[in-house]
């Protein structure tokens, strides 16, 4: 068990004080979008070894077999499949789609070939592996998740009388199935059909009016206003009437699939992934975009998100399995004195959220406080945690 | 708005009287498996249209826009998308896998080219929809979903002195990944790999052996122990320990996508999935299997099962959404007077689980409905309201 220090990354959408009082740092004004707590090559984690910090990169390269077991590196070769993240938006971001597996392999090589630096600010494909992700609310949390039932969308441009949102309803019209949601997404946002910043920001007003007049779609009337103001005239907030809001109270769970078009829009959570900073966007932010790579690797479902339910272990520890092989997430909450035993094993990420704790393995302990986190090698063996809080650990199934 | 009669399967898994028990019909003592809700043609329920019984099918052909909204025959043509059901095993049913929808057209045009009859036992095909679909428990419901993690695969067949348990051993440690579970699945049930009866009853043994010792892994090797005691030599009993083991309490969720194997193997709950028959079966069963159909339509994933939790409306509705846009699922408990809104719209079909209740359409309808009593909502009623005391599911369309 080894002390791990996160990375920040300071994207501007980020709040400046919920992850540095999560974590126990002062806020120091700038925003601090999230925390990373593992071994990406772009931003890995510091562990204490007894000899001296090293990235948590480093230390797997040591010894892969007693860090990761043996039957993770013969699964996934020497790397941490996942990657535990906090994540705390103040404003909206980035409208997006993770690559599958094949595609990411495929884009990687391409980029690599092409000679794009991995870290340079117009590269899609940083690394070759998918990424789906599960995320955990600690917060009220706000976001856009997969294509609405078609009729549903196209309800909500039937009483916007401007034209764009009248070409959205002859494309709704035409194809009344999920076709012509994905349909209407790819005019909105195709940049040789998409619309002018005129026509959106009419639309946008178009949507604050009804909002004003008692609107039957407040929320998502409300979300293209609050995006059009982020980001004015991007097709994008006009595409957010095309896709599930989702709200997550404290708690709760989302599991995003590879292919899936989603947005945060605000909130703190903790986010597991496959380890993959693989990202095509499509709007909403300042970064690179990949408006066709997105279009081209985004599934074309209408249907709602996947909330995810927890399995109950021990009267201790909730665990949210995902339908991927390279994680799983569970939060434990002990407040009796009584030793618990942490379900996972494998290569072992925690962190405390809340309260004071004391991992145990047989080789040793480790107290964590609010916001402290360890990395747990698969050495280590299984875990049991006394004293009193809540921790998050993720591993792999 | 009108009642519904269901439509009963008398497959011998089932048991006899807890669907008679919740649907308030008379046990005959023979096993009920599943009651119905559902326009699938090949056991459509009945609704009840000036005192005539109809099939639900029929009743919806009669007027496809009133019944199910333009929305719905926009995307789905002139059929219900979903099917309801409850569903009651004393005992364990099939090792199964449902179609992908590409494939579920294929197979079914397939098999008419081959003039295969639509009821005939041996058709795989019954209809040209996929069936993915999500499991509501009402009891404590047990079942198999999906592959294990091929390291903890691997462990529980290290642990058995035996043949065919060494011989799957070696495969998942040569390959500790899901191809290897792959190979280990195809080495159980290809026919042209297959164990022999004696070599699984070999590996039973030694499960057996390890539970009386005190195993490291008592579910499993229970499951083992079960599985055999209803079907002695079939591969299938083998494949459970290359599956993830599922206990669903009462109000629990689970999905199961087209291409996940899974077995149930005991308990009652709601299912609710795309409008589909197509099921094909591997073992566990005394029905029709196809092996060669089954391994082209399992998705090899090794991952845990999809637990859904739902998102609970006006204080009183809970609603499973699956990633499907085929149906949704909610659980709506009243325990006064107050009307609460249902969600969802459409066509929809109601089954109170308990109490009683009375359902209002914002048109001029209005049903009650006692325990095990359900329903029929076209789409042209609109919004419904729901007064009374008592618990009712909703099926309708996302």
């Amino acid at each position: 068990m080894l002390p791990l220090t996160s990375t920040s990354r300071r994207y501007p959408w980020g709040s400046p004080t919920a992850i540095p009082r999560a974590l126990g740092m002062d806020p120091d004004g700038r925003a601090l979008a999230e925390a990373w707590f593992g071994a990406h090559p772009s931003s890995p984690a510091i562990v204490e070894q007894p000899d001296g910090a090293v990235t948590l990169t480093a230390h797997i390269d040591e010894d892969p077999n007693a860090a990761l077991g043996a039957d993770v590196v013969a699964r996934f070769g020497p790397r941490l499949p996942y990657l535990l993240k906090l994540i705390a938006a103040d404003s909206p971001l980035a409208l997006q789609v993770h690559p599958g597996t094949e595609r990411a392999a495929a884009g990687f090589a391409a980029e690599e070939a092409a000679g794009i630096a991995r870290d340079a600010p117009d590269r899609t494909f940083p690394d070759p592996f998918h990424k789906p992700e599960l995320l955990y609310a600690l917060t009220t949390l706000e976001a856009l998740c997969g294509f609405r039932a078609p009729r549903r969308a196209a309800e909500l441009f039937d009483g916007l009388d401007v034209p764009l949102a009248r070409r959205v309803r002859e494309v709704l019209t035409e194809h009344p199935d999920a076709g012509g949601v994905v349909a209407a997404f790819r005019m909105l946002l195709d940049p040789a059909t998409r619309p002018g910043s005129d026509a959106v920001r009419e639309l946008a007003t178009a949507c604050a009016q009804r909002l004003w007049d008692g609107s039957p779609s407040a929320r998502a009337d409300r979300t293209v206003v609050i995006l059009g103001e982020e980001y004015p005239g991007d097709p994008a907030g006009v595409a957010s009437l095309l896709l599930n809001p989702v709200t997550l109270h404290p708690g709760e769970a989302v599991y995003i699939p590879v292919g899936t078009v989603h947005a945060y829009l605000s909130g703190m959570a903790v986010e597991v992934m496959a380890a993959s900073d693989n990202e095509l966007r499509g709007g909403l932010t300042t970064k690179h975009m990949d408006v066709a790579g997105m279009l081209d690797c985004m599934d074309q479902v209408a249907a709602p998100p996947l909330r995810i339910a927890s399995e109950l272990f021990w009267g201790a520890s909730r665990v949210f399995y995902a339908p991927v092989d390279d994680f799983e997430l569970s939060v434990t909450t002990v407040d009796d004195g009584g030793s618990h035993p942490l379900p996972g094993r494998g290569p072992r990420v925690v962190l405390c959220l809340e309260g004071l704790v004391a991992l145990n393995a047989v080789n040793g302990t480790l107290t964590l406080a609010r916001g402290q986190s360890a990395f747990v090698d698969a050495a280590d063996g299984p875990l049991s945690v006394v004293g009193s809080g809540t921790l998050v650990q993720a591993d792999v199934p | 708005m009108r009642r519904l009669d269901a439509s009963t399967q008398s497959y011998a898994w089932g048991s006899p009287d807890a669907i008679p028990e919740l649907l308030g019909i008379e046990a005959s003592g023979g096993p009920v498996a599943e009651a119905w809700l559902g326009a699938h043609p090949s056991a459509p329920s009945l609704v009840c249209v000036d005192s005539v019984p109809v099939a639900l099918d029929a009743h919806i052909a009669d007027d496809p826009n009133g019944v199910l909204g333009h929305d719905v025959v926009g995307r789905f043509g002139v059929s219900l998308p979903y099917l309801l059901k409850v569903i009651s095993a004393a005992r364990p049913l099939s090792l199964q896998v449902h179609p992908s929808i590409e494939r579920a057209k294929a197979g079914f045009a397939a098999e008419d080219l081959a003039g295969v009859p639509i009821a005939a036992p041996a058709r795989n095909y019954r209809d040209r929809n996929h069936k993915p679909e999500l499991v509501y428990a009402l009891s404590t419901f047990q079942a198999l979903c999906g592959f294990r993690a091929p390291r903890r695969a691997a462990e529980l067949f290290d642990g058995l002195d035996c043949l065919l348990a060494r011989d799957i051993s070696a495969i998942l440690h040569s390959a500790p990944t899901v191809d290897g579970i792959a190979a280990a699945f195809r080495r159980l049930l290809d026919p042209d790999l297959r164990p022999s009866a004696e070599d699984v009853g070999g590996l039973v043994d030694a499960c057996r052996a390890r539970l009386a010792g005190g195993s490291p892994s008592p579910r499993a090797d229970r499951i083992v122990d079960v599985l055999a005691t209803h079907f002695p030599g079939d591969p299938g009993v083998a494949t459970s320990l290359l599956l993830n083991p599922v206990t669903l309490h009462p109000g629990e969720s689970m999905f199961v996508p087209a291409g996940g194997v899974h077995a149930y193997l005991s308990g009652l709950a709601i299912e609710v999935m795309a409008s589909s028959d197509n099921v094909l079966r591997a073992g566990l069963t005394g029905k029709h299997i196809d092996i060669h159909e089954l391994l082209a339509n399992v998705d090899y994933i090794a991952a845990p099962p999809i637990r859904i939790a739902p998102e609970t409306f006006h204080g009183s509705t809970k609603v499973f959404y699956a990633p499907v846009d085929d149906f949704e699922l909610s659980v709506t408990t009243v325990t006064d007077d107050v009307a609460h809104p249902l969600p969802g719209r459409g066509p929809r079909i109601l089954l109170c689980l308990d109490g009683d209740v009375h359902v209002e359409s914002s048109g001029d309808g209005a049903l009650g409905l006692t325990r095990g009593q359900s329903a029929f909502v076209p789409a042209s009623d609109g919004p419904l309201r729901v007064t009374g005391a008592g618990t009712l599911v909703q099926a309708d369309v996302p």
